[in-house]
């Protein structure tokens, strides 16, 4: 099973919506048309990236294509220790952030940060102290996230 | 199944500023979600979200069991796809010769997802969506 695909047909809130329909109950491609304001082309191509990314199957019945959730990728996805992992990380990086502007604007003797290289996220898993993860001065101040965007491409 | 996350991360200030952003209304939108009153211990709390027609929602909220500044707070952590099932959140303020260490525990949240994948998804909004770009990687990596 390709993750990357079941992520590729997440990724698109039409898609999620299909998905919602479907798990109420199995449609046909035209059934699942009258939901949306979309054309007939546009449902087929996010029903067949939903087919690529394993989350929907298709059934041919008659002349129709009858389309079913299939859940089972989802639970790979949702790796809700994992997902809520980043969402700390993410904001904890915040929070020094907001911190630090917050230190900068009260001491009022800040000059502008260079632009330095994304610094060491100061955030550890499971309480391992690293040396790397020292307080971080105003130098080397980042926007939140910085550290991390940069790993997002596909 | 390990249902605790644990994070630590440090700050060059004191446990009594850092405190301040844990519970202060206004200082947890600068990094969180804004709250409609300040953190108060056996009250309840709501941060909320701003749509962009000015309506507001609230998008994550609990009880606070413990607030003993600046030291401890715990809470409780609910969002909508939790379902009613209470997350526990413990934030540890330790001081350090250069600031503070904050410690976070955050358990319960497997059991709290339960079968609750797809709704939870479902509910993903601009806000979550940017967190669930960023699993994208550690899921990978973690499917390599």
């Amino acid at each position: 099973m390709s993750l990357q695909g079941a992520f590729r047909a997440l990724s698109d809130p039409t898609r999620r919506e299909i998905l919602l329909l479907l798990s109420r109950q199995d449609m046909s491609v035209g059934e699942v048309c009258t939901r949306f304001r979309i054309t007939r082309t546009a449902v087929k191509k996010h029903l067949s990236i939903l087919e690529e990314g394993g989350l929907v199957s298709a059934q041919t019945q008659g002349r129709e294509r009858i389309n079913r959730l299939s859940p089972e990728p989802l639970a790979a996805v949702a790796d809700w220790i994992s997902y809520f992992s980043q969402f700390w990380d993410t904001r904890l990086d915040a929070l020094q952030a907001a911190i630090e502007a917050d230190t900068q604007a009260q001491q009022q003797t800040s000059p502008p940060a260079p632009e330095a290289e994304a610094p060491e996220t100061g955030v550890i898993e499971s309480g391992t102290i690293e040396t790397g993860a020292a307080p971080r001065t105003s130098g080397a101040t980042a926007p939140a996230n910085a550290s991390r965007k940069d790993t997002q491409d596909e | 199944m390990n249902d605790t996350l644990v994070k630590t991360v440090f700050f060059n200030v004191p446990p009594a500023t850092v405190w301040r952003f844990l519970t202060d209304k206004d200082k947890l939108g600068t990094w969180f979600h804004p709250a409609r009153k300040d953190l108060a211990e056996g009250e309840a709390f709501e941060c909320y979200q701003t749509s962009e027609t000015g309506e507001t929602s609230r998008h994550i909220w609990g009880e606070v069991l413990t607030a003993d500044a600046p030291h401890r707070l715990v809470h409780t952590f609910e969002i909508p796809a939790f379902s009613g099932v209470a997350t526990t959140v413990e934030w540890v303020l330790e001081p350090i010769p250069s600031g503070t260490r904050l410690t976070l525990t955050h358990t319960g949240v497997a059991r709290a997802m339960g079968d609750a994948a797809l709704p939870m998804l479902m509910a993903l909004d601009a806000g979550w969506e940017e967190h669930f770009a960023l699993l994208r990687p550690a899921a990978m990596a973690q499917a390599a």
